[in-house]
């Protein structure tokens, strides 16, 4: 066998592939207009066509989906002094990539009167390669996106962002490849969304209710409810300063701090105003990172006002067994208190906005 | 494992490294026999019981006929051999029909009768793997083969990857001499085999895959589209199949090409033909001339006159059909697939032999081969029987019940692709590439494989003759 020619024949045929499949993938990404990812904006379509008079929305993942009732906090608003109308755009396993997409995707609409997007810190970037092909991670790895979404997961106080990294990467050179580039726009035209799952009154909003048919991870909740009890005790006592807070390296909150304020600029160059909600889990470095972020926005100069569910105020209700779903996620009685507490306080932070506008 | 998912490239080219880089041939069949578990057993590891089990049985049927001492004997082996072939196809290719048929033939007469329970998967290729075998100890009986006393050759034969699970079905008297003998590298035309393969691959990803949503959508809702649409999407279906079948086949040959085994040609420019008969010499070619040897023939081919031969030509299309599986709507494919053949066979009896001289004709005699085809396909396609009856009425009488519209798109693609077609049935675009200098043609073949990957739809769809 001839074994020099093979190889440089092999080389030459691999080199020529590499590099038109990335020029065409990359080029091709960064010319063609987004094809619509219904899963992500599904919630937009139905937003303008139920209700034209938002001025507020509340973005961020399974968190926020299943903890904001738009209602409750517009109610709770409105009797503190602010007229607000909200709607809950969460949308589950959100990362802050896809959200940044969201919220173009929705500026590029031009709801009328759209001019405050309160947001929860979104997921981690951390993908399953069981959703290697799906639209939503083609968004995550836009290659526009990618220094920020290197950013984001070496920002995760997570052992597992070296994983999440490699991860990103693999999908990267996947949807970056020229794979499926035309062929996505030789597809018939998508059926148009299907109608909402649930009534158009809860604005985006998903209740979650301990008393119906448990879901997969309640049921884990419920299997495993000696090791959660534990876990919330642990958790209500570092969020009372009971005892100390779980440490985070001070350099890696920084990477942290940085993200977050990249995400609250891109909100402000939207033209929206940005503000901070942050949403228990329960991971224990979650209420230091939450008290860090607080501490770093809400404050005179930053104009990002924060509202904090992981503090002392709120640790008798929130680090409750009683008030989680599953282990992620809290129940319906506890996002009425979520949102009608952060329509209250928001209503104070927001007040001297709405004197201005009364006076206008 | 399909031919054009990024694990087969991984998978063949450690086979492909591995095979090569041994100097003794019974260790390069080793190779070749555990890879092709391997691949058959990516579907579902059960499924290679079934193929050793295949494999054994017709192994031992063949060592024994050989050996039989009379030939009532070997008639005894060789109705064994047919009979446990044809349960293991039966079983698992038309047990689903027929308990369903039987439930509801039950509760039809009134008898309470439970739907069945057990489900059975169909092991993917089981029809290609049972012919092949079938088609072993059918030559041994005839006496046109010698049994192989190599295990290992007889395996490697039945179970050779790739056309393990979609043809083209390989006859033993081609294959397994192929296996004696060291093969040397510099023998395999590797440029050829790589556009084969680049060609196969286009046919299936880039065509194929691209047509197959606008075929979905009509023929899932044909009462939404035009009368014009529902044809044009039958002629895109037709596009679809032929690409798919082929583009696989190509692949297949492509892929034994670079490991040195030449497989048989399975398809010749089949929508180019001027008559049915010319057709069913160009498509599925293992197959109709598998049928042709080992159904039509010993039926009594043509030998009882012409009627029985017109019988015997409509029960072997009929079978052809069901071989597809248990449903009416293959019965009724193969009839007029059967009944065609014989009107043309009368036709050509007293048809002035001049006329086919005639470019005129040729070209209405294709199209009208081209036509009669589509609307066989409609009865392959359609999910059952009432659709491919509305389908056919709308593709007969080009009209339709709906409004939506494909044809003004789809005319001029299956223009070009007709004429893409035509230019490489010439062999003009290969020639070229073959012309090319050795860097000059690598360099393209890389640009090339990279601009077709961006056609190549990011969700695989399995090929369409893996059902059979």
């Amino acid at each position: 066998m001839q074994i020099r020619p093979n190889v440089a024949s092999a080389a030459l045929f691999a080199g020529c592939f590499l590099i038109t499949t990335y020029g065409i993938g990359i080029a091709g990404r960064l010319a063609l207009p987004p094809p619509d990812v219904g899963e992500l904006t599904d919630k937009i379509h139905t937003l303008e066509r139920n209700d034209a008079d938002i001025d507020t929305i509340a973005i961020g993942s399974s968190r926020m989906l299943h903890a904001f009732d738009p209602v409750l906090f517009d109610q709770a608003a409105r009797q503190a002094g602010c007229p607000i109308h909200s709607y809950n755009l969460g949308i589950g396993g959100l990362n802050l990539i896809e959200m940044r997409y969201v919220l173009r995707r929705l500026a590029a609409d031009h709801p009328p009167r759209l001019s405050r997007a309160l947001f929860d810190p979104p997921n981690d970037i951390h993908i399953e390669f069981t959703n290697l092909k799906s639209q939503r991670v083609w968004v995550t790895t836009d290659p526009r996106e990618a220094p920020l979404a290197i950013a984001d997961i070496l920002s995760h106080p997570d052992p597992r962002k070296y994983s999440s990294l490699a991860r990103y990467l693999v999908a990267f050179l996947y949807h970056n490849s020229a794979l499926g580039l035309a062929s996505r726009y030789l597809e018939p035209a998508a059926a148009p969304p299907a109608p909402p799952r649930q009534a158009a009154s809860l604005r985006g909003y998903e209740p979650l209710d301990p008393g119906a048919a448990p879901t997969v991870e309640r049921v884990g909740l419920l299997r495993d409810r000696d090791n959660f009890g534990r876990t919330t005790q642990t958790l209500h006592d570092q969020a009372a300063d009971r005892i100390g807070p779980a440490p985070i390296d001070a350099g890696q909150e920084n990477q942290r701090i940085a993200v977050i304020r990249r995400l609250a600029n891109f909100i402000r160059t939207l033209g929206y105003e940005p503000v901070l909600m942050s949403l228990p889990d329960t991971y224990g470095e979650s209420i230091t990172d939450a008290r860090d972020l607080q501490a770093a926005f809400d404050r005179p100069g930053t104009q990002i006002p924060v509202v904090n569910f992981m503090d002392k105020a709120d640790a008798g209700i929130i680090y409750d067994t009683a008030s989680w779903y599953d282990w992620a996620h809290l129940t319906q009685s506890v996002a009425t208190y979520v949102s009608t507490t952060a329509g209250q306080r928001l209503c104070r932070k927001f007040s001297a906005d709405f004197s201005q506008a009364a006076e206008r | 494992m399909l031919f054009v998912e990024p694990r087969f490239f991984v998978f063949f080219a450690i086979v492909f490294a591995l095979y090569w880089s041994l100097r003794r041939n019974d260790l390069r069949k080793l190779v070749l026999l555990v890879a092709s578990y391997i691949f058959y057993g990516a579907w579902d590891p059960r499924f290679t019981l079934l193929l050793a089990f295949s494999t054994l049985f017709d192994f031992g049927a063949g060592l024994m006929m050989e050996a039989a001492p009379s030939q009532r004997r070997r008639h005894l082996i060789i109705a064994v051999s047919v009979t446990v072939n044809l349960a293991l196809l039966f079983t698992f290719k038309y047990f689903n029909f027929f308990a369903d048929s039987f439930v509801t033939l039950l509760q039809a007469a009134g008898v309470a009768a439970n739907p069945v329970t057990v489900r059975l998967i169909l092991p993917v290729g089981i029809s290609f793997y049972t012919f092949q075998s079938l088609s072993y100890t059918l030559d041994i009986y005839r006496g046109h083969l010698r049994a192989r006393r190599s295990l290992l050759d007889y395996a490697t034969f039945v179970g050779f990857f790739p056309q393990l699970v979609a043809g083209p079905i390989v006859r033993a008297y081609d294959f397994l001499p192929q296996l004696d003998g060291l093969k040397r590298f510099a023998d395999v035309p590797v440029r050829r085999a790589l556009i084969l393969f680049f060609f196969g691959y286009v046919k299936k990803s880039c065509v194929s895959d691209n047509l197959a949503p606008y075929v979905d959508a009509v023929f899932s809702h044909p009462g939404d589209y035009t009368g014009l649409s529902i044809m044009t999407a039958t002629m895109l279906y037709a596009i679809q199949i032929y690409c798919d079948f082929s583009g696989y086949t190509d692949m297949a040959i492509a892929t034994a090409k670079l490991l040195g085994y030449d497989l048989t040609v399975n398809f010749r420019h089949p929508y180019f033909s001027t008559s049915i008969s010319t057709f069913w010499r160009r498509w599925h070619i293992s197959l109709s001339s598998w049928l042709r040897d080992y159904l039509y023939i010993p039926l009594g081919g043509n030998r009882g006159g012409r009627l029985a031969g017109y019988r015997n030509l409509l029960v072997t299309m009929v079978l052809g059909g069901l071989w597809h599986g248990a449903s009416w709507n293959f019965v009724i494919w193969g009839t007029l697939h059967g009944g065609a053949l014989i009107l043309h066979k009368e036709y050509a009896r007293w048809r002035p032999e001049a006329l086919t001289d005639h470019a005129a004709y040729r070209v209405g005699a294709m199209l009208l081969t081209f036509w009669w085809v589509c609307l066989a396909w409609i009865f392959f396609r359609a999910a059952n029987l009432p659709a491919a009856m509305e389908l056919a009425r709308s593709f007969v009488t080009m009209s339709g019940t709906g409004t939506l519209d494909i044809a003004s798109w789809a005319a001029a693609v299956i223009l070009g692709l007709g004429l893409l077609h035509a230019i490489e049935a010439r062999g003009l675009i290969s020639n070229a590439l073959m012309s090319l200098r050795r860097p000059s043609f690598y360099a393209l073949a890389g640009t090339a494989a990279g601009v077709v990957l961006a056609f190549t739809p990011a969700a695989y769809r399995p090929f369409i003759y893996f059902q059979f």
